[in-house]
């Protein structure tokens, strides 16, 4: 399933960024990847090759509510991975996924973003 | 999980195949369960090992510790580890040091389906007949619940007997992870326990097969896992000649109508240093005379004490030894446990053909060994020795001098088929001992007491004690006046 837009993901963990993007490649999508806020800074300069964000919350400060705000005002969708439940995020995502997700939940979700991104 | 045939597998522990009836089901698969150095890999080993030996495939299937630690743990006990293979799936130190630690993901998810696959590619290309997994409470760890781990289990094991394979796998129980669930899986369960030091072996269940239950004593050393099966006196037997034996002493022989009968347990009860310990060795003397052997374990004296005694009263306990018919041997103090020492025991009299046998004491013997249920295990040993046609000779010590008459103060009198009691007198001042019989089950006995004496020359018994009474209160009086003592 080939996808014209690629998904960022924003993760501290780089063995959890290995995971993530080995399920994910396996899916047919295609990853980048941004570990530090400025690696981050520096792909929201470009992004129109970006079809979702999946950002976890874990390892960054407040300043990761920046840049989501930017995504939301570009379009971009979001979800946000969070070790712990968070009470009304409210920052434009899509939606919040606990860890530890359930890959096969996780494939589901952005397959159906995608889908609907499709659709519009 | 049976799959009907029913081939027996040793488990590479000689008390083990004991207590399992020649060893495990071939195809079937066993839960090995126990507290951290219980023993678990060892036994492991032992039934790779064995295995091996056989000239079978054999794999070891690591979860936690590396090859490299088994390998060195291994090889610090004797195994050679020839002819096993190794399937090394514990985490590496990369998973620390290079930061492969993750959270994003559960374990179940990330590392359930390669480990099932390496597994599965190692076992179909080597195809072993014997697979020890060390453990399988690691797999509860990559289900997430519990239906997925049983079924993923259970599929294992199937797996595994499909490709021909007798299976031992280990589970840690704890609060989080107990392991209910692999005992109802398993085809048969053996426990490794410790409690105060002393460590046991019990099979609780063994699908297709009876067992022998109860805890039996295990040990640990540098040769590797030993298990002592309980005795179970009444599966042993060996026909025997029923006929009289001798204690060297006329007299002696006089009051017991002809001496003891073959295959009998005869207690020799009295106070201390009143001649039990020879007269014992009086009656493996005469077995010596006969030609046959014979054994003397002594719990509280040293070996050379004995001899020395024995030796100033004529009794050629040396030459007996030299003419290997005669083995003296020294119990040190929690030296065995009581199985361990019925097992040795067991050895001497089906290997070695050991035909008498004294234990001195009951008290040593309660006092020196580990365990529970002493007297029970000296029961069922006597009986297993009795039905083996050996004759039981066991000294028993009592506290009191003189005074108040009792036989025993263990309640051991029941074992007994005979017993010669020995006793203090006090006459005008002097110490003297008498002997008597109380009770003798196969034959009458004499009714009346004796006096003893035991000298450079041997050991004498006297006449009757006709003219006295009162002796068994140990100051006795005389029928009329007593002139001159007895």
């Amino acid at each position: 399933m080939p996808h014209s837009r690629k998904i960022l993901i924003v993760e501290h963990n780089r063995r959890n960024l290995e995971l993530i993007t080995g399920f994910l490649h396996d899916d047919g999508y295609e990853v980048m990847s941004a570990a530090t806020m400025e690696e981050l800074d520096g792909l929201l300069k470009i992004p129109e090759i970006i079809g979702l964000a999946l950002i976890d919350l874990m390892g960054y400060d407040h300043s990761i509510w920046e840049r989501s705000e930017i995504l939301r005002t570009k379009g971009i969708p979001f979800v946000l991975i969070s070790p712990r439940k968070i009470s009304a995020p409210g920052h434009g995502e899509r939606t919040v996924l606990l860890k530890p997700l359930v890959v096969k939940e996780m494939l589901a979700l952005v397959d159906n973003i995608f889908k609907e991104a499709g659709d519009e | 999980m049976s799959n009907g045939t029913d081939v027996r597998l040793s488990t590479g522990v000689k008390g083990i195949d004991e207590i399992m009836h020649g060893g495990l089901i071939r195809g079937n698969g066993y839960l090995l369960r126990g507290g951290p150095g219980a023993g678990k890999t060892v036994l492991g080993l032992h039934f790779l090992t064995a295995g091996a030996a056989r000239g079978e495939k054999a794999l070891f299937i690591t979860l936690v510790e590396s090859t490299e630690q088994i390998r060195s743990n291994a090889k610090a006990m004797g195994f050679t580890l020839e002819g096993i293979d190794f399937l090394d799936i514990s985490p590496t130190k990369d998973f620390f040091v290079e930061g492969q630690m993750y959270d994003l993901f559960s374990p179940a998810d990330v590392e359930r389906d390669p480990l099932t696959q390496t597994i599965v590619t190692r076992v179909q290309a080597l195809k072993p007949a014997t697979v020890f997994v060390d453990t399988m409470t690691q797999f509860r760890y990559l289900s997430p619940d519990l239906f997925q781990f049983r079924k993923q289990v259970v599929s294992f094991m199937r797996f595994l007997q499909e490709n021909g394979c007798t299976v031992l796998f280990t589970s840690e129980q704890s609060a989080e992870a107990p392991d209910d669930h692999l005992q109802f899986i398993a085809d048969g369960i053996i426990d490794l326990d410790s409690i105060l030091g002393l460590r046991s072996l019990e099979v609780t269940k063994f699908r297709g097969s009876d067992f022998r239950p109860g805890a039996h004593s295990m040990r640990l050393s540098q040769k590797g896992m030993e298990v002592f099966p309980r005795l179970m006196p009444d599966k042993h037997g060996k026909p025997y000649v029923s006929e009289i034996i001798s204690s060297g002493v006329p007299e002696l022989d006089a009051m017991l109508h002809g001496g003891i009968e073959r295959g009998t347990v005869t207690l020799i009860t009295g106070p201390c240093g009143v001649g039990k310990t020879t007269l014992g060795v009086l009656f493996l003397k005469e077995a010596a005379k006969r030609g046959e052997r014979s054994l003397f374990y002594t719990f509280e004296e040293s070996r050379e004490s004995i001899l020395h005694r024995s030796e100033t009263i004529k009794i050629p306990v040396t030459s007996m030894i030299q003419h290997g018919l005669f083995s003296l041997v020294k119990i040190e103090p929690l030296q065995y446990t009581a199985s361990e020492l019925t097992s040795i025991i067991r050895r001497e009299v089906e290997e070695n053909n050991v035909r008498v046998i004294c234990l001195d004491s009951i008290s040593g013997y309660r006092l020196a060994l580990k365990g529970e249920d002493l007297i029970t295990q000296m029961h069922a040993l006597s009986r297993y020795l009795m039905n083996m046609g050996v004759t039981v000779i066991l000294i028993n010590e009592v506290e009191s001098i003189t005074g108040d008459f009792s036989a025993t103060e263990v309640g051991i009198s029941y074992i007994a088929d005979n017993i010669i009691f020995m006793r203090y007198l006090e006459m005008a001042g002097e110490l003297r001992k008498s002997i008597g019989v109380l009770k003798k089950r196969l034959s009458d006995h004499e009714k009346l007491l004796r006096e003893l004496e035991i000298t450079s020359q041997g050991v004498k018994v006297g006449k009757p004690l006709t003219t006295l009474r009162g002796i068994l209160s140990g100051m006795p009086t005389g029928l009329e006046t007593v002139k001159g003592g007895v």
